[in-house]
């Protein structure tokens, strides 16, 4: 089973790797890499705030654990580039709130909106328009899970003395 | 008001976006059929739903296709016939239906918006931002990758 230690294993892996690579040796990222550095920092901190999530709201850990697979898909569409450093910035959170992951990737989905318009590579901005609808849908979900289902009009309730007529 | 292009309207956009805006009318001519066979299917309490998707289709279509005409471009036109992709035979297939659709025009949108302008991609991505929650009203769950094809 993943857990964050494997995936901050797997993520220094990718920082020698591409400290490999060289690109980064004595040469000043493009705009291009820098912000594909951002976004593999970003996803893992999706990734690692999520695990804090399915600690603490146990009962949508399987659908956090769907929403956090999702994230690890990103971030492996953005360590196919070669050129990148892969930086973690783990969150440090050990609980996190369905609020806290909204609000999250409602700041990552303001950052894929704002960096489709600093490049005009076209991998990157494919990559950002996937990435941009599922966290979309992430938003469209976790706001479905923190809001309660109201009601049908005609609804009667067990053991309630609303809608007994006798 | 003349109608006739501007002269350098058509030099402006590459061959390349005006690929992608035929193919994007060709995918929402899909969709606004597609819908349309679908709607059957639907149960009442949801139809009203259904049937503004499909307005919404019809829309996204009619302003892709104004896009094309004022580039001098004739837009492609709707099949009579289209071969569907799943059986539907019931609502739960209709909603199959309808998030292969979405899913498909998804994909276009994300390879229009890619190769555009600057001042007017977001545009293009808001259609796919779009279509990404409509797929979840179609009782799906969120995707890592929408748009691809599998």
């Amino acid at each position: 089973m993943l857990d964050r230690r494997v995936l901050l294993a797997s993520s220094g892996v990718l920082a020698l790797s591409a400290c490999a690579n060289g690109s980064l040796l004595g040469s000043k990222p493009s705009t291009e890499e820098l912000l594909i550095q951002e976004f593999i920092q970003r996803e893992t901190a999706l990734v690692d705030i999520y695990f804090a999530g399915i600690n603490q709201e146990r009962s949508f850990r399987s659908q956090l654990q769907q929403l956090r697979d999702n994230h690890l898909i990103h971030l492996t569409l953005w360590t196919k580039q070669v050129s990148a450093t892969p930086n973690p910035s783990p969150t440090g959170l050990q609980v996190a709130s369905i609020t806290q992951l909204l609000l999250a990737e409602e700041e990552h989905l303001n950052f894929c909106l704002e960096s489709c318009i600093t490049t005009d590579d076209e991998t990157i901005l494919k990559n950002i328009g996937q990435i941009a609808s599922s966290i979309t849908q992430h938003i469209y979900w976790l706001n479905k899970m923190i809001t309660p289902v109201a009601p049908s009009p005609n609804a009667r309730y067990e053991g309630s003395d609303v809608g007994d007529e006798q | 008001m003349s109608t006739s292009p501007s002269p350098s309207a058509t030099a402006n956009t590459s061959k390349e976006i005006i690929d992608k805006l035929n193919l994007a009318v060709v995918g929402e001519n899909a969709a606004v059929w597609a819908f349309g066979y679908l709607l059957s299917f639907i149960p009442d309490e949801n139809k009203n739903y259904a049937f503004s998707i499909f307005n919404l289709h019809r829309n996204n279509r009619d302003k892709l296709r104004l896009r094309l005409r004022d580039l001098g471009i004739t837009p492609p036109r709707p099949k009579e016939d289209y071969e569907l992709p799943i059986v539907v035979k019931d609502m739960v297939s209709a909603y199959e239906l309808a998030s292969y659709v979405e899913n498909r025009l998804i994909g276009i949108y994300i390879q229009l918006y890619a190769i555009e302008n600057k001042s007017i991609r977001r545009e293009s991505l808001q259609y796919a931002l779009d279509g990404a929650i409509r797929i979840l009203e179609f009782k799906q769950t969120p995707m890592a990758l929408p748009g691809s094809i599998t």
